[in-house]
């Protein structure tokens, strides 16, 4: 039977309750449950920082599991950085603890009157005292439950000093790096007074047919070991997407100043991150693309430094976006962003922006607190992180929402600050050349986001019989082609849903690559330890579903068509390069917009109309049901 | 002293150097022995070293000189003479966890439900090897010179240890 655990901080109560098997099957678990409860834990209009605001955690429907790469947990809570839908997803070993705690789900409601972490000791769930712990950054959190519950096997989620100032882009760390990031979930869990989740389980899980399940997930590891994809990823983790997309003019450099980054060459090469600084590699639990980097840095003025990761998103957002061509300088500045809870996305693209209006003389050392914002300074890159943490200074003023940021430092500064219809800072792609991604991405419930709707396959120069048989319909694959990409997008969507409700990697999926996981294998793995006889059709409509739900949590707090709206810059010509000229041009953007709503079976002004919600079984909703 | 016969067995083999954390091997190791999926219940176990970046696999690795045998009080353990390999019997142990205590390599456990359990190789076709990616953890016969590399990962990890406590 699985559970769902309530944790109510304000009155010290706990509650755990059983999931009925029908909801489980129409929302298994992760982020489909999550969102489902998002929605029936909050009304309309709720502020993001408010104890009534839940913090949702619930692992994958197969994390914990004898499953390939179905280790990953998911967290929801209304955004404090957008105040929209918000979620966010861990990886590491986090999510499986819980579920051999016991809970498909933990919802923490309420604010502890005094810094407060849970422990969660298989079906006992304490709420103890953190004023030891408050004050400390995320890895000498861990260390210090650890110490304290005498126990180095509890799995911790924790804060640093940044969620505890509430700082908008805080996240929540595990480890050393696995982080729910995006939309400031760390804020939330610091107004909760809440330093960290600690969980030990011991409990099986049930598996209905373990000798199906032996052979499926070995069948699969044995044909995913076998990909190109896997033996790149295994070495490099996903930094050639920063090569790839940097050669496609895929990027944007120096805050949307360019869109390639030649200066880069010869400095942040993935073959010198490899050599001067990559010592191994380290996994997620159930994943054997061990896909995390354990690095050391050995000469210069970070010697010593050691730490896990990075993905991409560094040589990105620390790199190309802010104009620093140093793997060391990166690593500095990166290991802060994760010590101290902040999330390094986001991060980057603030720093990105004060940069630039620093750049137009629009700020000055003034409002840095003397510090050099120049782009590439490696002063602002190491600097910026302790004053976040500690909320002071140019920290503090980016730290309580972009409004606020724009106010404090000039209406004019607002125009550099890029964020798409949601509120969400826009990631450092170049959508604008993107067809079924730039839907995809920019559609994206949370906000724009590469792991929610960018359509990767869109750009691989895939054959078109093998893009539509992936696709499951003719699909165009010209990147510049407008035609069949609006379904091509809700696709995407619904497959990365689908993957984060199973708690499954996208690196594993159709995300990543042509020949990896669908909808079949995750099937086969939920039938075998369920017993069910679900059907493919059935799993896509259960992700559709959640689509549908977070959608509904924005509708109720009265988003529509206006949100699904990509920052301005992208309907503004590439400046210089190979694609000088290009833009997003406003009316293929509303006609590719209209056949999205079409699709989607909602109305042209991005509205859920009642007959699709009745089909999805969601017209009852909220059915406060658990 | 080592004979020839020794040396030529096959046994678990460790290189923690290379181990990822994954835990795929406690994972398939529950669920081949007890159907069911619980890492408490694994025979082997991935300890977790955050700051430094290491991740051990403790296992039964069939000490040539076991500690845990003299330890047992009612000779539950015992050293098979062919295939070298440090063998529980299940019906006899009493679960009393001297043996837990007295292994260096803390490669005996308790389960939840108080049953010491322990590798029995699942009988010379070891489960958890054919999930491990890195081979962190190998079924191979011990020669001197394939155990050294793991033997160097492996004594590196314990000095630390040792060091510290």
């Amino acid at each position: 039977m699985r559970q769902v655990a309530y944790v109510d901080l304000t009155n010290r109560k706990v509650t755990i309750k059983p999931i009925p098997e029908d909801l489980l099957r129409k929302f298994l678990g992760g982020r489909g449950i999550g969102s489902y409860l998002l929605y029936n834990h909050t009304t309309k209009g709720i502020h993001p920082l408010s104890p009534e605001n839940p913090l949702i955690f619930s692992p994958g429907f197969m994390t914990g599991q004898f499953a390939n790469a179905m280790g990953r947990c998911h967290v929801n809570g209304k955004s404090p950085d957008t105040g929209k839908y918000g979620d966010s997803n861990i990886g590491g070993a986090f999510g499986a603890e819980l579920m051999y705690a016991g809970l498909q789900a933990l919802v923490i409601t309420g604010k502890a009157a005094k810094p407060t972490y849970l422990f969660i000791d298989n079906d006992k769930i304490q709420l103890r005292d953190a004023s030891k712990l408050w004050g400390k950054d995320t890895f000498q959190t861990q260390l210090g439950v650890w110490d304290e519950l005498q126990d180095s096997d509890v799995k911790v989620a924790c804060i640093g000093e940044a969620g505890e100032h509430q700082v908008g882009f805080a996240c929540i760390l595990h480890q050393l790096k696995r982080s729910a990031g995006r939309t400031g979930q760390g804020a939330l869990m610091g107004s909760k007074n809440l330093k960290a989740v600690a969980v030990r389980g011991s409990q099986s899980l049930p598996v209905k047919d373990p000798q199906k399940l032996l052979e499926i997930t070995r069948r699969q590891y044995e044909y995913i070991r076998r990909t190109k994809i896997f033996e790149i990823t295994k070495r490099w983790s996903n930094l050639f997407a920063w090569v790839v997309n940097n050669e496609r003019e895929g990027i944007v450099v120096r805050n949307h100043r360019a869109n390639f980054y030649p200066e880069g060459y010869g400095h942040l090469d993935v073959d010198i991150f490899l050599d001067k600084y990559s010592e191994k590699m380290l996994a997620c639990q159930q994943c054997a693309m061990h896909c995390e980097h354990r690095y050391e840095v050995k000469e210069g003025p970070y010697k010593g430094l050691k730490g896990e990761g990075p993905e991409w998103i560094a040589p990105l957002h620390f790199g190309a976006l802010v104009g620093n061509i140093h793997w060391d300088v990166i690593l500095a500045s990166f290991e802060k962003t994760n010590r101290f809870g902040i999330d390094a996305s986001t991060f980057g693209l603030y720093l990105a922006w004060l940069m630039d209006i620093y750049d137009r003389g629009l700020i000055g050392k003034e409002q840095t607190g003397g510090i050099d914002f120049n782009f590439g300074s490696a002063e602002a890159m190491v600097k910026l992180p302790e004053l976040i943490n500690k909320d002071e200074g140019i920290g503090k003023v980016i730290s309580h929402g972009a409004d606020e940021a724009i106010r404090q430092l000039g209406d004019k500064t607002g125009e550099f600050l890029y964020r798409c219809g949601r509120g969400l800072t826009q990631e450092a792609v170049n959508d604008r050349i993107l067809r079924a991604t730039c839907l995809g991405d920019q559609t994206s419930n949370r906000g724009n986001d590469h792991l929610r709707g960018r359509c990767n396959l869109e750009f691989m120069g895939l054959p078109a019989d093998v893009l539509s048989k992936i696709i499951g319909r003719p699909t165009n694959p010209d990147p510049y082609a407008w035609d069949t990409k609006a379904f091509f997008a809700m696709w995407q969507q619904n497959l990365n849903t689908m993957s984060d409700m199973m708690g499954l990697c996208k690196f594993w999926t159709q995300w990543f690559a042509p020949d990896l996981f669908g909808y079949e294998q995750p099937l086969e793995v939920i039938n075998a330890v369920t017993g069910w006889d679900m059907t493919k059709e059935e799993l896509w409509q259960a992700s559709d579903r959640v689509w549908n739900m977070e959608k509904m949590f924005n509708v109720r707090d009265g988003e529509d068509r206006r949100n699904d709206s990509p920052p301005k810059i992208f309907f503004e010509p590439i400046k210089e390069g190979a694609r000088k000229g290009l833009c997003l041009e406003p009316d293929k953007w509303n006609a590719l917009l209209d056949e999205y709503y079409d699709l989607r079976g909602w109305s042209r002004n991005g509205i859920p109309t009642p007959e699709k919600l009745k089909q999805l079984k969601l017209d009852k909703e909220p059915s406060h049901t658990i | 002293m080592t004979t020839k016969t020794q040396t030529a067995q096959k046994n678990m083999i460790v290189n923690a150097n290379v181990c990822t954390g994954c835990r795929l091997c406690e994972l398939i190791c529950s669920l081949y022995k007890e159907k069911e999926t619980n890492p408490a219940k694994a025979r082997i176990h991935n300890e977790f070293y955050l700051m430094e970046g290491m991740r051990v696999p403790r296992v039964c690795i069939n000490c040539a000189d076991p500690k845990c045998i003299p330890a047992c009080p009612i000779d539950a353990l015992k050293k098979d003479k062919a295939t070298g390999w440090v063998v529980m019997d299940t019906k006899l142990c009493n679960d009393c966890q001297m043996c837990i205590g007295a292994c260096p390599y803390g490669a005996i456990r308790l389960a939840p439900d108080n049953d010491v359990i322990k590798c029995d190789l699942c009988g010379g076709d070891p489960q958890c090897v054919t999930m491990c990616e890195t081979q962190a953890i190998k079924f191979d016969s011990r020669q001197p010179q394939k155990i050294t590399h793991a033997r160097q990962g492996m004594k590196s990890f314990l000095d630390k240890e040792i060091l510290e406590k």
